[in-house]
């Protein structure tokens, strides 16, 4: 368990201000803000590398705040993975425990049980430099959770995949989480990756703390607009699909039931764009190839040029869709008012399962 | 354009080149062996390969630490520390003998005091050994800052939170990985105090280093003594460097 008590750092450009916050043990924990946000900062600090100038931080009932990097037992994973160049991944991975004085027989053991577990057992002999991203980030991964570490901190470990590596490694590390049960804490900008992985999502903005709440939670209550903007526009919804047949599954998010054009099963993070929901006056409607119209009760218009978001209601949920001017007075959209609301099954993207 | 660029970088080849060539071409072996291989040429030899390997040494171990302490902590004044560091390599070599003669002449205050513990600077080996190293520190400093700066610090901090202290991180992780620098800095370092002979002049005529007694037979005896006698040196430092070469590359 790490807990960050008052945690103040001041590094010129990077300030960190009065921060709490605890990962609990076995949590995946994920710090997510923009850049400059000081989710690295805070990392580092964690770490010991940089010093706070206030502020106390525990490990295990450890204060370690005065401790050097190497006695807080926690693992770092940087962005760019840092494997030693001038060492095979088998010596990497060994690093920690040569440093713990464990024999060559342990050693070995021990390197090899974790390269099984990341799939790496056949590159051990390599040098890390040549291999893939996703490889060396399992390297990177076996390197920091071989030492067995009080907790593991992830920057950004993601970032430098291309997109079809980074889904896989997303998965990847969900499973090796709930097989190993390691406590972490990951810093990532992204919130769709914060989405997937975290038991718990801290957001920073500036230096602070704004909130600590699971992904779920946030997206049904932003609580704060600078969270609503750095999520995007984007309806981002969570709801368990069903595949009814021919390419489709049903997803249900509470009240509202959608059709989407991914074959899906279980859990899932959707997303639809709010310029793919159109909005019709109640009524009959002609025949379309939207194969989602349900009916939403305006919350709320707002004015961001150079168009008007509206905010709709389906019982529980809430859909936000863009309009001009010209379509809200045509509409005479207007908070309380009743519409029909379509959407086109292929525009309801299930971004993870 | 290759082609003028080739041709142009072929007559700066040939340049350097050809007087290098003459010097081998033009000497004969016998030559060689009466004034390049006496008794007096080889004790030079020995003194001035020995001072400079000598100054190399010590540059080691202390440029190391500074290279470290410049490359990596951001302080108020850093850039100045650097650009002092540098000064021997503007700083004329006469001028540099002369300089290094009344900070450490045996009757200054820090001179007297290494005298008393044998180190006495003027005409001494001693003395070559800090001229050498006065001219080449620059050399030796700024390829380690190079190779220091250019280890990861994320490879220091994982090492660190891998339970590393922080000597352990940089003998087993920065200075392996800043070694090819530390050979490019021995080398250069190396071969800038066998080159040496306008301060070693002022401060250390004596004992009479292989770069001072061909500069010497030069004038007493002309050029054809000053060849042969040169000969072997040339052909050390350039058997000496190609081997280092090839060798730090396959490091």
């Amino acid at each position: 368990m790490i807990e960050v008590r008052g945690l103040s750092v001041d590094l010129g450009e990077f300030r960190l201000r009065d921060i709490d916050l605890v990962v609990e043990d076995g949590e995946y924990l994920v710090v997510m803000g923009p850049s400059g946000a000081g989710k690295t900062v805070l990392l580092q600090t964690i770490l010991g590398i940089v010093r706070p100038i206030g502020g106390r931080i525990v490990v295990d009932d450890v204060d370690v705040t005065d401790f050097p990097p190497e006695r807080r037992g926690l693992s770092y994973v940087p962005q760019n993975y840092a494997l030693f160049p001038h060492m095979t991944v088998f010596e990497n991975i060994a690093f920690g425990l040569r440093l713990r004085g464990y024999d060559e027989g342990e050693i070995n053991e021990r390197v090899r049980t974790f390269a099984e577990i990341m799939g790496i057992e056949h590159l051990l002999h390599r040098n890390p430099m040549t291999l893939s991203g996703g490889e060396q980030q399992r390297v990177a991964l076996a390197r920091a959770l071989v030492v067995d570490p009080r907790a593991i901190l992830l920057d950004e470990p993601l970032s430098a995949l291309d997109k079809s590596r980074r889904i896989e490694l997303q998965s990847f590390l969900r499973r090796l989480h709930s097989e190993l049960g390691f406590t972490a804490m990951h810093v990532t900008h992204d919130y769709l990756e914060a989405s997937l992985l975290a038991d718990r999502i801290a957001v920073m903005f500036d230096g602070r703390v704004l909130r600590v709440a699971s992904f779920q939670e946030l997206i049904e209550d932003p609580s704060d607009e600078r969270i609503v903007e750095f999520m995007g526009m984007d309806n981002v919804l969570r709801g368990r699909a069903e595949k009814v047949g021919n390419g489709l599954s049903k997803v249900r998010i509470s009240d509202l039931e959608l059709v989407t054009a991914y074959e899906a099963e279980g859990d899932v993070v959707l997303v639809v764009r709010p310029e793919d929901i159109y909005i019709h006056p109640l009524g009959k409607l002609a025949p379309m190839s939207a194969r989602n119209v349900f009916r939403g009760i305006v919350e709320s218009v707002e004015f961001r040029s150079p168009v008007h978001v509206v905010t709709f209601r389906i019982g529980e949920v809430r859909l936000r869709s863009v309009v001009t001017r010209q379509s809200l007075e045509e509409l005479g959209i207007e908070p309380r008012k009743e519409f029909l609301l379509s959407v086109k099954a292929t525009a309801v993207k299930v971004i993870s399962q | 354009m290759a082609q003028g660029f080739a041709a142009l970088g072929l007559l700066l080849v040939l340049f350097i080149l050809l007087p290098l060539a003459s010097l081998m071409v033009g000497t004969s072996p016998r030559e060689v062996i009466e004034y390049g291989l006496d008794g007096e040429a080889l004790s030079a030899l020995y003194i001035g390969i020995a001072a400079s390997l000598l100054a190399t040494v010590i540059l080691m171990v202390l440029g190391i630490p500074l290279a470290y302490v410049l490359a990596r902590r951001e302080f108020k004044g850093r850039e100045l520390v650097k650009a002092l560091v540098d000064l021997p390599l503007i700083v004329p070599h006469g001028v540099a003998g002369i300089a290094l003669l009344v900070a450490y002449n045996s009757r200054a205050t820090i001179g007297s005091l290494l005298a008393s513990l044998g180190l006495k600077l003027e005409d001494s080996f001693w003395g070559i050994v800090a001229v050498m190293a006065f001219v080449s520190a620059p050399l030796m400093v700024d390829s380690l800052i190079d190779g220091f700066s250019g280890v990861d610090v994320n490879l220091e901090h994982v090492a660190r939170s891998l339970g590393a202290s922080e000597s352990t991180t940089f003998w087993r992780v920065t200075m392996p990985l800043a070694s090819r620098s530390l050979m490019t800095g021995s080398l250069l370092s190396w071969a800038r105090g066998m080159s040496e002979v306008g301060a070693l002049l002022i401060v250390a005529y004596y004992p009479k280093s292989i770069n001072v007694l061909i500069m010497e037979r030069f004038w007493t005896y002309g050029l054809k003594v000053a060849k042969a006698t040169a000969l072997p040196l040339l052909i050390i430092s350039l058997v000496s460097f190609v081997a280092i070469r090839r060798l730090s590359r396959r490091v």
